[in-house]
């Protein structure tokens, strides 16, 4: 199920991802490829898709419909990539998205105090059953209170959330401050 | 000939009566798709069930897309819904299903 469909030179599993990071550290590469900004414009519109599109084009619909539509956008933009779950029966393809552990970790974020989930990386053997995968969250921390602390309780919490709900080994687990930010919530 | 949109129907039951899944999301076009139509996303359809289900002459085809409760193993959970996939299926069809996706792409 993946979309290998090239907008100038990059995928758009790669552009999305470079959306998920915000346009950040910035890739000149992607930049100067109008077909690549294009798209990105494109998936940024989408993700944006407001009720507009269904006020316009939906009226009469049931509300589960809407619903439906809704989700498919939301999970459809954010999927990444797809993670198999190691499963012996040849029949079966089971997988959880990238975007499903990412929102996840993004949620764990939000139950610790001034911690903000900006970016989850997931490297190593992804897209292999089982696979060995090395996980990286980067975070904002407020600086009203001990930033290691607060870290190794989102580590713990991933941790945890990761042997639960991820079809992969995590051979590592880094939490790395991006951002200190001096007062509020980031 | 069977009526797939029935089939799909029972199946979203199915699926939604499983521990640990919240929803069953309809398998919508493909992001490609999506980003030069968000349009497209429209021609999901109005009836039927949220299981997607394609008859071949090896047999049933079924695609699944859920959202899963983190309070439950998601592995658990996408094991549990292929099972009672496989069994709804061959309950109404009367066979096994040759080929079964399921997909998780949320977990709240």
């Amino acid at each position: 199920m993946t979309d290998d469909e090239r907008f100038g030179a990059f995928t758009v599993e790669e552009l999305s991802d470079y959306l998920d990071a915000h346009r950040s550290p910035r890739r000149p590469d992607i930049e100067a490829d109008p077909a690549a900004v294009a798209a990105l414009e494109r998936l940024e519109a989408l993700r944006a898709a407001s009720r507009d599109l269904l006020d316009t084009d939906a009226v009469g619909a049931d509300d589960d419909w809407i619903t439906s539509v809704l989700t498919a956008i939301r999970t459809t933009a954010h999927a990444g990539r797809d993670i198999p779950v190691p499963d012996d029966d040849p029949g079966s393809t089971l997988v959880v998205t990238e975007g499903a552990l990412r929102a996840l970790v993004r949620s764990l974020g939000d139950r610790v105090p001034g911690v903000t989930v900006r970016r989850t990386r997931f490297t190593g053997e992804v897209q292999v059953a089982g696979g060995h995968v090395d996980v990286e969250v980067a975070i904002a921390v407020t600086a009203d209170g001990p930033v290691h602390d607060r870290a190794e309780v989102l580590r713990d919490l991933v941790t945890t959330a990761l042997a639960a709900h991820a079809p992969f080994v995590v051979r590592s687990l880094t939490v790395r401050v991006a951002d200190l930010i001096d007062g509020g919530r980031p | 000939m069977t009526d797939v949109r029935s089939v799909s129907r029972a199946l979203t039951g199915v699926v939604l009566g499983v521990p640990g899944v919240r929803s069953v999301v309809p398998p919508g076009p493909r992001l490609a798709s999506l980003v030069r139509d968000v349009r497209s996303v429209l021609d999901l359809p109005r009836d039927g069930g949220a299981v997607l289900v394609q008859e071949r002459p090896d047999g049933a085809r079924v695609r699944v897309v859920v959202t899963t409760n983190q309070r439950v193993p998601t592995l658990v959970v996408v094991r549990a819904v292929r099972d009672a996939v496989v069994e709804g299926t061959a309950a109404v069809l009367g066979r096994r299903p040759t080929d079964v996706t399921v997909r998780v792409v949320e977990i709240d």
